[in-house]
Order: structure tokens, then C-alpha cells, then sequence
């Protein structure tokens, strides 16, 4: 039939394929020829022709020839040499079955002439010989092993054996429901809607510059820092008419904030669905968008903790909450903003993530500031300080010492999803463990779905083999670093700077290798020794500021600040961990006002005689929000980092609000300084 | 006359065509001739054993091979012995000679041994080999 309806595309692709056998082909065979690469067949066949001998003995030899599998050039020479025998026992009579007789068997005569033939050649050849046959031996050693190594890595299936997740939601959801505040916190962020836009982002600094210099600064942490309104804010009175609306909210909260447990789920996925919305702001957590983990297979590396970013809202509303009390003069109120910040700190750190734990001391922060402006009010009575004391203690051992049995609990989650088990502790990686990791690293957690090639990962799966450590070396590497920052957590500060553990915990991560031998250590491992220094500066703050609370009922007492720490009577000043000594206590008395300052001398160890270092462009009030904002205490080991010294606490300053000009004024240090040695 | 048999061809034929080549040169086609020739067939080696030999020969250095046009006009493969091969030659042969020697001084070898080998040649020949 003949085919009338060939398309475009068809004579297209019939003019590609006549390109290959006319054109291509010969020419790929043309240079392979000249490149010796390929096997002369046709020439040796034209040299047989061409000697014009009977056809059985041209095929005999043919067969003889190529059986010897000898180079083209060595073929050739014993081609001509037995062409000129045949044609010379034909000229002399003999018969071709006669000769083809005493020729003797094809195959047999192959290999002796192969034989004889590598005997001939040089010792470069016979060396460029074995070493080809050793490349191809090792070639086929190595893909041999690789082939073996890929069908035992692809058999391998991680054992899922210890349900983290779901374990730690049986517990929470055993919890009895009158002793358990979750239910109570869902409750209150339904009835408590975001604030509006106005009041979130409304201007707080006194010029437009500074105001973008202290955006630009405080970063994602804008949102945080700009929601809670002084009095002398310009939209304090909406915010105020906007959280009285929600006084029995608020009024929940402070139950839920006193229960003895959180009780809140680890939730697992549907986190690529968009944040829900009520008017204009997102609302990060709703129960509706979350599922609470209950599935066996739950990834604890997964886990969505999104009431910890409604623990900080929660907090931010109790600083309005306790000016509105201040500006009132309601005691019950300001107590009740302290008491609900003492709670969610609790709850935000009761599922020991090291994330709980560090939102925990971040609302400890918001706490500790809104001490200091109640302290400056004057609204406490000394029964009121003492119950605050009280619950300081109360939380001060738990809270401010971390933990990390959490993060080994996500690493072993990790292992046991990644790698075999043997029974041992051992194990090999996975294509499942490649397929975490990669998710991990993509920064793209797609809610327990399966993303990536794994083809291509189990392709490269062996080379996991040789290259990342086993099981049981990553299990014990990664517990030995959680450890080691373990035991440098308990450790004095200053004991603890330009340790080698302490400056390069991981020296493995310094190499190539090191990184891709322990590739999940150094994608997973938490950033453990910041979180220590965070520890750390809480830590002395909440002990500051715990002495300030004694400060103020001597006061109360008394009628007047003492002027020294030692006029206090039983009470111990903490430590500057920095200097090695007491905290430093300081009354300045500007205009007639007494100011009581507690303040450490920092990394620069000389007294500036509670002066703290001017930062141009940012309010005293905001910057004192976060003590990383004044003065870099990471930096210890440079003593040039600061001027001035650490502020821990300083009520009547945080109460107030200075102008930079004043600021600059009031804290440029003096010219000479006292020094401690 | 029956050939030898495989193991003493081994021995043997190197040595026989070390003493054909001593002479004058020779190409392949003409060696097995020859050898079957003038050992009335014992030596006749068949071509599959001949060329693996020269070949062996020649990676030993007791030969060379050059190409040469022969009178027909045709190019030849001729094979010529080297200094190496003549002292080959002489130690093989002088082996050759004890061997013979300590054999028919045990009866094994005879001049009617050579008469039956080599029907051909005149007593004075064999007496002069033996010798």
C-alpha cells in the first residue's frame, strides 16, 4: 500500500533517519577506524579477497584470524603471512581440502597463534595489556559491587519502632480536662480577634527616620516588638477600648495560663495550607487548620507547635493588660497580666522543644520588663511582691535551665525513619532517609507527602554506604555533642568562653568530608550553644530582677532605696557572670528622682557606673525589650564590644521614655571609668 | 613414517627449525617442507603448530622476521636465525648428543633405531650423526 499521506513531520523524521546511515554513520566509523578504536573487519576481509584463495580456505582463515582476537595490526600481519603459505602450497599442487586438512582445527590454532603472538610484544605492550585488563577488571569489580550495593539499599526499609509523636500525644490527651489548659487557650483565641492593623503597626517612635531605622532592625520581630502600646502612644486609647472588649477572654486566660498543665498536641500537617485570617491579620493557630498527630507513622521531626507564636501574642496582650492596670491603678489587673505571664512561660516550655523552651524565656523577657514598669508604678504592696517572689522561685529552676531530651528524641525519630535497623543499634541509610533529608534541606516541608526523584536518590542511595556514617556512629556522635552542650550549659559562662567544645563543637563540619559523612548532624543539629547564652542572659536578668522585687519592698519597708546591695539583709546579689563577682547596684538621682539600677559590667568588665551603651536610632524603651539589642554578649571574648554597661534592670527608665537627645545626654560615658580587676 | 608424538615435538621441533634456519633464511610454507622432507615425515609439523612456534621463537630472540618480495614476486615472511639463537642451537644440540648418548649406552637407541628413522641415509650418515 502505498503511503499517500505522509506529514510534514513524517518526511522530517524519514530525512533524519536517511542522515544516519548515509552521513553519520560513516563518518563516526571513519574516525573510530583512524582512532583504532573499532576493529578493522572490512579491511581484514578486503586483505582475504584480495589474495583470491578458494573460498573454504578464505573462510577458515576468516574464522581463524578473528578468533585470535588479537590487535587489528597483528591480525593483518598474520593474515599476510598465511595468505602467501596457502597460495604457496596451491602453486605446489596440494589440494585445498589437503590443506585445509593439515591446517589443523580453526579454534585450537586461534589460540596458539594468540598465544605466540602476546609472547612477541613488547614489555610496554604486554604492560599497557594487563593494565587495560586491570581497568576493566576494576571497572567491573566496582560496578559489580555497586550493582550488589544498590539492590541491598534498595531492599532496606527503616523500622518505625518508637512512635515519638503519638506517644506524646496519648500523654497530653490523658491529662485530666480540669487540670489541662488547651481546651481553655482554643477557647480564648476564638474569642480574642488579632487587633486591627492601627493599633499593631502604629507608629511608636517619635520620628519617621527612627522608626524605619527600629523596623529595619527588629526584622521579623517588627510585629513583636510594635503591638503593645504605652500610654503616651497616640492610639493607647484604642488599644485599650480594643483589649477591654475581650476582658472575658483575658479573664480565661489567666485560668488557663494557672492550670497545672498545657496539655497541648503535637499537630502534623496541612502547614502548606495559607494561615486563616480573621480581618486583617493572619491567626496563626486555629484548630481547625491543624491535626492533631495520631497516626503511628507521624514524623516527629514534623510537628507543627503554631500555639508557641499564640503564646507570644497571648503575652504581648498582657503588657496592655498590666499598663491599662498601671494607668488604672488596678492592682487585681496588673497581678493577673504578671501571674497569666508566669503561666505561659510554663506551658510554652512544657513540651521541652528546645522552640518551646526559647519562647518560654522570650515571654520570661516580656515578663521581665512588665515587672519593671509595675515596679515603677508604685502598684505593688509588699504582700503582692512577696507572691510574685514566690512564683519567681517557683519557676526559676525549671525554666531557666535547659534541657535537651527532646532534640535526641527528634534525631532518633530521624534515625529510625532513615536508617535499617539491625537490632544492634546499627543500621544503613535508606532511600526513605535520603528523601527526609532532602526535604529537610529544601526548606520545603510538604506535610508527610513524598517530594523529590527517588529514582535518581537511589541511583546514588551506595554511595551513602561509604560516604555517611552508620546508625549507631551518628546516634552516638549526635548524643555526645548534646551532651557535651549539656555539660557546658551547667558550667559558669566564663569557664565555659574559648573552650575548644564551646568555639567548635563540631570540627567535623569544617571538612568536605566531615560534612557529608555526618550530613545529618549538620542539617539537623540545633543551634544549642546560642540557646545556652540565651539561657545565660535570662537567667541573670530573672535573678536581677528577682533582687530588684526585694529592692522594692525594702523600699516599701524602709520608705527609701537603700543606697547599697549590702544594706539588703538575707539576700544574696547574683553573680555578673562576666566579672565573676556581684551584680553592681547603682541609685542615680536625676532631677530628684531616686533610680535603683541593677547592671553587670559586661564583656568589657570595667564599671561605667550603670550606664548603658547609646545606640543611636532606637528607643530605650523598645531596645531594652531584647538585651541583645544593647550589647553583644556573644562577643565575651572581645572586650572592645562594649562601652557602658549591661542594664539588668532599671524600672524607672523602662516605665519612661527619653528622647535620643536625652538618652545620648544622660548614658554617654564618663571619661574615666572604674575598673574591676 | 608417523610423527612424534606432542611432548617430544615440543623439544624437538624448536631445535630442528633452529638447525634448518642456522643455514639460510626461510619462509614459513618452505620450513614445514622442508622438515617433512628431510625427516621423512617425523618432523612434519602441521602449520597450526609451526607459526605459534616461530612467533615463540622470534618473542625469544633465537629468530627474526623480515618481509621480502620472492621471485614470484609475492611478499614473504622470511625468518632468519639470530646470535642467540645460534648458541641455542649449539647448547640444544650438544644436549641433544648427551641424551642420545646416555640412551644407547642403556640399549634404548641403536644405529638400527636410526636406520628405521631415517631409511633414506647411508650408513657413513648415521655413524657421522651418532658422532
Amino acid at each position: 500500500m502505498s503511503d499517500t499521506s505522509v506529514t510534514p513531520q513524517g518526511a522530517h523524521l524519514a530525512a533524519r533517519r536517511a542522515l544516519w546511515p548515509r552521513t553519520i554513520r560513516p563518518w563516526l566509523r571513519s574516525c573510530l577506524n583512524r582512532s583504532g578504536l573499532l576493529p578493522r573487519e572490512g579491511t581484514l576481509s578486503q586483505q582475504l579477497e584480495a589474495a583470491d584463495l578458494p573460498p573454504s580456505i578464505t573462510a577458515l582463515l576468516t574464522t581463524t584470524i578473528k578468533s585470535t582476537r588479537l590487535s587489528r595490526r597483528e591480525q593483518q600481519e598474520i593474515a599476510a603471512e598465511l595468505v602467501t603459505h596457502f597460495q604457496d602450497g596451491l602453486e605446489a599442487g596440494r589440494s585445498e581440502e589437503d590443506l585445509i586438512r593439515t591446517f589443523g582445527d580453526a579454534r585450537a590454532t586461534a589460540i596458539m597463534l594468540r598465544n605466540a603472538t602476546l609472547n612477541k610484544r613488547t614489555p610496554l605492550q604486554k604492560f599497557a595489556r594487563r593494565l587495560g585488563q586491570g581497568i576493566l577488571l576494576g571497572l567491573g569489580l566496582v560496578i559489580g559491587t555497586y550493582l550488589i550495593a544498590l539492590l541491598i539499599f534498595a531492599a532496606g526499609k527503616p523500622t518505625i519502632s518508637v512512635p515519638y509523636a503519638l506517644n506524646y500525644n496519648k500523654q497530653v490527651e490523658a491529662i485530666p480536662t480540669d487540670q489541662r489548659a488547651y481546651p481553655l487557650y482554643v477557647e480564648v483565641l476564638k474569642q480574642i480577634q488579632r487587633p486591627p492593623s492601627e493599633i499593631e503597626t502604629s507608629p511608636v517612635l517619635d520620628s519617621p527616620e527612627k522608626q524605619a531605622e527600629h523596623d529595619r532592625q527588629a526584622g521579623d520581630d517588627q510585629y513583636f516588638n510594635t503591638f503593645p502600646q504605652r500610654a503616651n502612644y497616640p492610639s493607647f486609647a484604642k488599644a485599650r477600648a480594643w483589649l477591654d472588649g475581650h476582658s472575658e477572654a483575658m479573664n480565661l486566660l489567666h485560668r488557663a495560663s494557672k492550670l497545672p498543665r498545657a496539655g497541648v498536641p503535637f499537630f502534623a500537617d496541612k502547614f502548606d495550607s495559607p494561615p486563616a485570617t480573621t480581618g486583617e491579620q493572619p491567626r496563626y493557630f486555629t484548630p481547625e487548620r491543624y491535626t492533631i498527630a495520631t497516626d503511628p507513622e507521624a514524623d516527629l521531626f514534623g510537628v507543627l507547635l503554631p500555639m508557641l507564636v499564640e503564646y507570644r501574642f497571648l503575652a504581648r496582650c498582657t503588657i496592655l493588660d498590666a499598663r491599662i492596670a498601671i494607668q488604672d491603678k488596678d492592682v487585681a489587673r496588673g497581678m493577673r497580666a504578671l501571674e497569666t505571664q508566669i503561666g505561659l512561660v510554663r506551658h510554652s516550655r512544657e513540651d521541652e522543644t528546645l522552640i518551646g523552651q526559647l519562647v518560654g524565656l522570650a515571654i520570661l523577657q516580656i515578663h521581665h520588663n512588665t515587672v519593671e514598669e509595675v515596679i515603677a508604678s508604685g502598684l505593688l504592696d509588699d504582700a503582692k511582691l512577696q507572691s510574685l517572689l514566690q512564683q519567681h522561685a517557683a519557676i526559676a529552676g525549671a525554666t531557666l535551665t535547659p534541657t535537651f531530651t527532646r532534640e535526641k528524641e527528634f534525631f532518633n525519630d530521624f534515625l529510625q525513619r532513615s536508617y535499617t535497623d539491625d537490632g544492634k543499634g546499627g543500621g544503613r541509610m535508606t532511600k526513605e532517609g535520603l528523601l527526609l533529608l532532602e526535604r529537610y534541606s529544601s526548606a520545603q516541608w510538604t506535610g508527610g507527602q513524598k517530594s523529590g526523584s527517588s529514582l535518581g536518590l537511589t541511583a546514588f542511595g551506595p554511595l551513602s554506604f561509604v560516604t555517611m556514617a552508620g546508625r549507631s556512629e551518628l546516634r552516638s556522635k549526635y548524643e555526645g555533642m548534646i551532651d557535651e552542650a549539656h555539660r557546658l550549659a551547667k558550667l559558669a559562662p566564663a569557664d565555659r568562653f574559648g573552650s575548644p567544645a564551646w568555639t567548635n563543637p563540631f570540627p567535623e563540619e569544617k571538612s568536605a568530608m566531615g560534612k557529608l559523612r555526618y550530613a545529618p548532624i549538620a542539617m539537623l543539629f540545633p543551634a544549642l550553644h546560642k540557646s545556652i547564652s540565651t539561657f545565660d542572659r535570662v537567667r541573670l536578668r530573672h535573678e536581677a530582677i528577682t533582687m530588684m522585687l526585694q529592692i522594692e519592698r525594702q523600699r516599701l519597708a524602709s520608705g527609701a532605696y537603700p543606697t547599697a546591695l549590702s544594706e539588703m539583709k538575707n539576700v544574696a546579689a547574683p553573680v555578673d557572670y562576666f566579672a565573676g563577682q556581684p551584680i553592681r547596684y547603682v541609685l542615680i538621682d536625676k532631677e530628684g528622682q531616686k533610680r535603683p539600677v541593677l547592671y553587670a559590667l559586661g564583656p568589657d568588665r570595667k564599671d561605667d557606673q550603670g550606664r548603658r551603651p547609646f545606640k543611636s536610632g532606637l528607643d530605650d524603651g523598645l531596645a531594652s525589650f531584647k538585651l541583645t539589642t544593647e550589647i553583644d554578649w556573644q562577643s565575651a571574648g572581645s572586650r572592645a564590644a562594649s562601652r557602658g554597661d549591661a542594664i539588668l534592670v532599671d524600672p524607672y527608665r523602662a516605665a519612661g521614655r527619653l528622647s535620643e537627645e536625652e538618652a545620648r545626654e544622660a548614658f554617654t560615658p564618663p571619661a574615666t571609668s572604674a575598673t574591676t580587676p | 613414517m608417523s610423527r612424534l608424538d606432542r611432548e617430544l615435538m615440543r623439544g624437538a621441533g624448536p631445535l630442528a627449525v633452529l638447525k634448518l634456519l642456522e643455514s639460510t633464511p626461510m619462509y614459513g610454507y618452505e620450513l614445514i617442507e622442508a622438515l617433512d622432507r628431510r625427516t621423512s615425515g617425523v618432523l612434519d609439523l602441521g602449520q597450526s603448530t609451526l607459526y605459534p612456534m616461530l612467533y615463540n621463537l622470534e618473542a625469544q630472540g633465537f629468530i627474526e622476521a623480515y618481509w621480502q618480495e620472492s621471485t614470484q614476486g609475492r611478499n614473504r615472511k622470511y625468518y632468519r636465525i639470530t646470535g642467540k639463537g645460534s648458541e641455542r642451537l649449539t647448547k640444544d644440540t650438544e644436549q641433544y648428543r648427551r641424551l642420545h648418548t646416555a640412551l644407547t649406552s642403556l640399549g634404548v637407541l641403536e644405529l638400527s633405531f636410526l636406520r628405521e628413522v631415517i631409511p633414506s641415509a647411508t650408513h657413513t650418515q648415521h655413524e657421522a650423526h651418532l658422532a
